[in-house]
């Protein structure tokens, strides 16, 4: 019930907003995803529920969605980041922009919540139909392009991916003589060693284009930089995480012996994007490119701890994609609001802010801190996790990790210094006013809370996250 | 074989051959061409169109005539079935003005 | 004779068409009405025999079968939406219903043809009505197309013609599916030439490469609705009659022709979806998708299993929804100004602000002509690739995501034109909607997503109509 009820509200208020008024667009998409965060509340209260319909019996695909540790906190990021990017919208985007924005929710929460293979695709293929749209309809001229470059790579990726679908299914089928795509079903598969790297690079290209990591982030600097700040915030803080989340709920349990197998060459890769993003990002002179290479730089942190294949990598990565969801999309909410200020995004022209507007410079001071990976904020636990994950035998992972996270800490104060701080040259800046405040304040308390007591995610996820692991474990994946 | 082979050729080698003659003008039936015929009417062509369609359905009535005390009752609603459609087809000609030279 | 009900139904209705034209000429569209009330109740008797027991009738000429039934509800769906997008087009003539008519007796022809003859008495019906209505518009490019259409349509009919002959001269028997029987003592040398010569002259009418270079122009003289027909109908029709000819008549010879089709139609998806990327106008735009997606049924003949019979039945129906719904919205902005002039893609700008609605019918359609999920065109397309790797054939498969890959372009590029914000085209500001059409774009897009958010009975349909018994592992 409670599964319809995460599924139904987004999508019929969807569609009711589009009947809406333009004006009272905004507001009526407020609503809906004000009673998806009741929902999750719900949802959070009680214990776990799934759904699981006979969808196409001819197929063995199954309407079958589970809220297991993995998910559930990235459905309340979903849920919340939603909310705080409806408020953050401008109401005279007009209807179509918020039916989009809930029918990502929509897509998103479906994505996070499949466990079917088939189902997982058609939601993984599905939130890139809103982004495209809003990136076509609702940026500059160059979002056209953007929102093309955007369509054109994912679907690259996951094309390919569902050959690998398709044949994970069939692979299946021939040993047992019954079709399924119910992921826990699809273990320990006798794939032929030709085929297995195959199969498996297909799923790793779809997975690394959607986070996305080094060498695969084409699409990133110009969707980043031209969508309106909320639909960069939704993309780097919701759906970037849809490619992570993927290597956990999928390739983990289907191909745990393959990825003990590559561990080594796949951790140098996304070391290598670690790197990558940190120093790209050091060098830019645009706001929100800080910004998003600092936010592959992540991505690739939270790859790193899932390919350590250690139990506390794993958890440290859960928790790290929760924590930084929250944090980026925060941050670029907050560009958002100082790109409407200054009518510029880089950085050099735009200096003093502190003094014009101190209020803004100190929410900004505080989630580029929880970036960086301050202790006591919910990035430095993560990352904590993930070095604690590292250390136990790939230590060379682990200092090249640590040199990034001081690397990160340069270039974060070096985006506050040239934002904020220095002589003001130009004429005074309005504030943060009061609706902005009312999203910036319930965001920065909610990633405190999680700084200070992280278990409140990983107490949750911990269950069945030994459930993904003991997979691994039982296919030789961990030690 | 060799006797077809051989009489279709002996009778070019062997038979009188007289060039010449109004044997290269166009009709052999003794009318020398004259001046070039005009654009024929479109209207012959419709004609000659309407003529073949109805004249082929003869060819099908004709045999469907001779043959049908072998074929008894059936054959002969058969074919009433297609003098029907070839009806609604002269029906739909005749109004149409397909029939009229103007 | 009562199973041929359907067709005789349809026939009725075109001479009653004809008749009601001349007889009460006063009325306006009668005929109009007489063959789409002789449509659907063709259509309501068809879907009544479904559960009937398959028989050959006309002396083995004809199968009574769900697959024969599932075609003829297909080729009704495109010959009402033809129908309703030339209601009131006065302009085209009033034989328009009744030749339209004529043409889906022909689609439906084949789909239950057995034998040689029936095949080729049904694509003759259904191309000569279209060379007629090819130049219904009365402009030079529409006279362009009925020439052109002619001239290759006579071309492949006699190529046809020549190939029947030869598997005649094979096997003394026009009754194909008696040919897996007699295979063993038939004439070879006669019987691969003439398997030959029949698949090349049914594979210019579904427009597979290299016989595709009729299929852009054709479709821009075309008026709106005659494209449609031609793009859903003859493509229903030809897709079907193959696979029955090939799976029925010659399955026993399935690896032979099976990987050979598979080349054809990696390269049909491939070249036409290249070919529509650079296109202005939409109707070639859609012209050259068609290719493409020729080339993806192709692939469910070329696996040769069930599978792939299953995905080929599939696919035309997202297929054939997305095309009416798409040709829909071209002929609803040709009611505004300038008329019949060909839509191009600058024609779109605007319409996401203007006209929303129109141009969330043009996104359903595109979307899934590009196989996007939560539309009919993904799922067929996942048939499809499943359908490939079930028949240890991965290369069909990468064909099919590069060639989803280099259409997936084409059919986004009318989608960003629709977003261009500065200003408003005429066309676009000048439409008119019209009930008719109005109901073919409803049927088409809740039909569209329908199939995408829940396939399973259509795959049910599917997987009994295309349930050739010795493809079960006999």
């Amino acid at each position: 019930m409670l599964w319809i009820g995460l599924l139904g509200i987004p999508l019929v208020g969807a569609l009711v907003v589009l009947l809406l008024s333009e004006r009272a667009a905004k507001v009526g998409a407020a609503v809906v995803a004000a009673l998806e965060i009741g929902v999750f509340a719900a949802l959070l209260g009680g214990a776990a529920p799934s759904l699981n319909l006979a969808w196409i019996p001819a197929w063995g695909v199954r309407l079958h969605f589970a809220a297991d540790g993995l998910a559930l906190f990235l459905l309340g990021l979903t849920a919340v980041m939603t909310l705080v990017a409806i408020c953050a919208s401008k109401a005279s985007y007009g209807r179509a922009y918020f039916f989009w924005i809930l029918f990502m929710e929509f897509a998103s929460m479906g994505l996070f919540g499949a466990v079917d293979l088939f189902l997982f695709y058609i939601f993984w293929e599905a939130v890139l139909i809103p982004i495209f749209f809003l990136l076509t309809g609702w940026s500059g001229e160059k979002g056209r392009a953007a929102g093309l470059k955007w369509l054109i790579m994912n679907l690259f990726g996951s094309l390919f991916m569902l050959i690998g679908v398709v044949a994970v299914a069939v692979i299946h089928n021939q040993t047992t003589g019954s079709l399924s795509f119910e992921i826990s079903q699809l273990t320990n598969l006798p794939v032929s060693s030709f085929a297995a790297p195959w199969l498996f690079g297909v799923f790793a290209l779809a997975f690394a284009i959607k986070a996305p990591l080094w060498p695969f982030h084409g699409w990133m600097p110009d969707a980043y930089g031209e969508a309106p700040a909320p639909v960069t915030a939704l993309l780097a803080g919701v759906l970037s995480k849809a490619g992570v989340f993927g290597f956990l709920r999928v390739m983990l349990p289907i191909f745990g012996a393959e990825l003990h197998a590559y561990r080594t060459g796949l951790m140098i890769w996304v070391a290598v994007s670690l790197v990558y993003g940190a120093l790209m990002a050091l060098r830019q002179t645009d706001m929100k490119m800080v910004s998003a290479y600092a936010s592959l730089s992540h991505l690739s942190m939270i790859a790193l701890g899932i390919f350590s294949l250690t139990a506390a990598g794993i958890l440290g990565a859960t928790f790290l994609m929760v924590a930084h969801g929250l944090m980026v999309g925060s941050l670029f909410l907050i560009l958002g609001v100082v790109e409407e200020r200054l009518g510029g995004r880089e950085f050099n022209g735009l200096m003093g802010l502190n003094r014009g507007a101190p209020r803004l410079a100190t929410y900004f001071l505080f989630f580029a801190l929880a970036t960086l990976g301050l202790p006591g904020l919910p990035g430095f636990a993560g990352e904590y996790m993930i070095m604690q994950g590292l250390v136990v035998h790939a230590v060379g992972f682990a200092v090249v990790a640590g040199v990034v996270l001081i690397v990160a800490a340069w270039y974060m104060v070096r985006l506050f210094q040239g934002i904020m701080q220095g002589r003001p040259d130009h004429p005074a800046v309005a504030d943060v006013n009061v609706g902005q405040v009312a999203w910036l304040v319930p965001l920065a308390i909610l990633v405190a809370v999680i700084g200070v007591w992280p278990a409140g995610i990983t107490g949750h996820a911990v269950p069945s996250l030994y459930h993904a692991v003991h997979f691994a474990v039982a296919q030789g994946g961990i030690n | 074989m060799f006797v077809v082979v051989g009489m279709s050729n002996a009778s070019r080698i062997m038979g009188p051959q007289a060039p010449g003659g109004v044997k290269k003008a166009t009709y052999e039936s003794g009318i020398f061409p004259e001046t070039p015929v005009g654009y024929f009417s479109v209207r012959f062509y419709r004609v000659a169109m309407l003529f073949m369609i109805f004249d082929v359905a003869i060819m099908a009535i004709y045999p469907w005539a001779t043959s049908l005390s072998a074929m008894r009752a059936r054959g002969f609603y058969d074919g009433l079935v297609f003098f029907g459609i070839l009806a609604v087809a002269f029906v739909y000609v005749w109004r149409k003005g397909g029939f009229q030279w103007h | 004779m009562q199973y041929l009900l359907p067709e005789i139904l349809v026939a009725g209705s075109a001479l009653l068409g004809l008749l009601a034209m001349v007889v009460v000429p006063k009325v306006r569209g009668l005929a109009s009405w007489v063959v789409l009330v002789g449509f659907l109740a063709a259509g309501v008797d068809a879907a009544t025999m479904w559960n009937v027991t398959p028989s050959l009738i006309v002396y083995n000429s004809m199968a009574i079968d769900k697959y024969g039934i599932t075609v003829t509800e297909l080729v009704l769906l495109a010959g009402i939406s033809t129908i309703l997008l030339a209601w009131n087009a006065e302009h085209f003539g009033e034989e328009f219903p009744v030749l339209v008519a004529l043409s889906v007796l022909g689609m439906m022809g084949l789909g239950g043809a057995t034998s040689l003859m029936p095949v080729f008495l049904g694509i003759e019906l259904l191309s000569l009505p279209l060379y007629i209505l090819a130049a219904s518009r009365h402009t030079p490019e529409g006279g362009e197309a009925a020439l052109k259409y002619l001239l290759l349509g006579a071309f492949s009919s006699g190529i046809l013609l020549f190939g029947m002959a030869l598997l005649y001269g094979a096997t003394s028997t026009l009754i194909f599916v008696a040919y897996p029987g007699i295979a063993s003592h038939a004439q070879v040398w006669l019987l691969w030439p003439g398997l030959g010569l029949v698949v090349v002259g049914i594979a210019f009418k579904l427009a597979i490469v290299p016989f595709h270079m009729w299929v852009p122009d054709v479709y821009e003289g075309s008026p709106t609705p005659v494209t449609n027909l031609m793009a859903f109908g003859t493509k229903v029709g030809a897709a079907i009659i193959l696979l029955r000819i090939l799976a029925f008549g010659f399955y026993g010879q399935a690896g032979a022709w099976g990987l050979l089709l598979g080349y054809l139609a990696v390269l049909t998806m491939i070249v036409g979806n290249l070919l529509a990327l650079p296109q202005t106008n939409l109707k070639r735009l859609l012209g050259y998708s068609g290719i493409g997606h020729a080339g993806f049924l192709l692939v469910g003949i070329a696996t040769h299993n069930i599978q792939g019979a299953q995905a080929m039945m599939f696919y035309l129906l997202p297929y054939g929804l997305a095309a009416i719904g798409v040709f829909a919205v071209i002929r609803l902005l040709e009611q505004g100004q300038d008329g019949d002039r060909g839509v191009i893609l600058s024609d779109l700008q605007g319409m996401a602000y203007q006209r929303p609605w129109l141009a969330t019918v043009l996104i359903v359609g595109m979307l899934s002509f590009a196989g996007i999920p939560l539309t009919g065109g993904f799922v067929g397309k996942f048939f499809l690739m499943q359908a490939a790797l079930f028949a240890n054939r991965p290369g069909f498969a990468v064909g099919i995501v590069v060639g989803t890959l280099v259409g997936l372009a084409a059919y986004l590029r009318p989608l960003q034109a629709m977003f261009q914000r500065d200003g408003v085209s005429e066309r676009v500001r000048t439409m008119r909607w019209s009930a008719a059409g109005v109901m073919v774009v409803a049927v088409a897009v809740v039909g569209t997503i329908g199939i995408g958010v829940y396939p399973a009975p259509l795959v049910h349909i599917v997987s009994q109509s295309a349930n050739f018994y010795w493809l079960k592992g006999g």
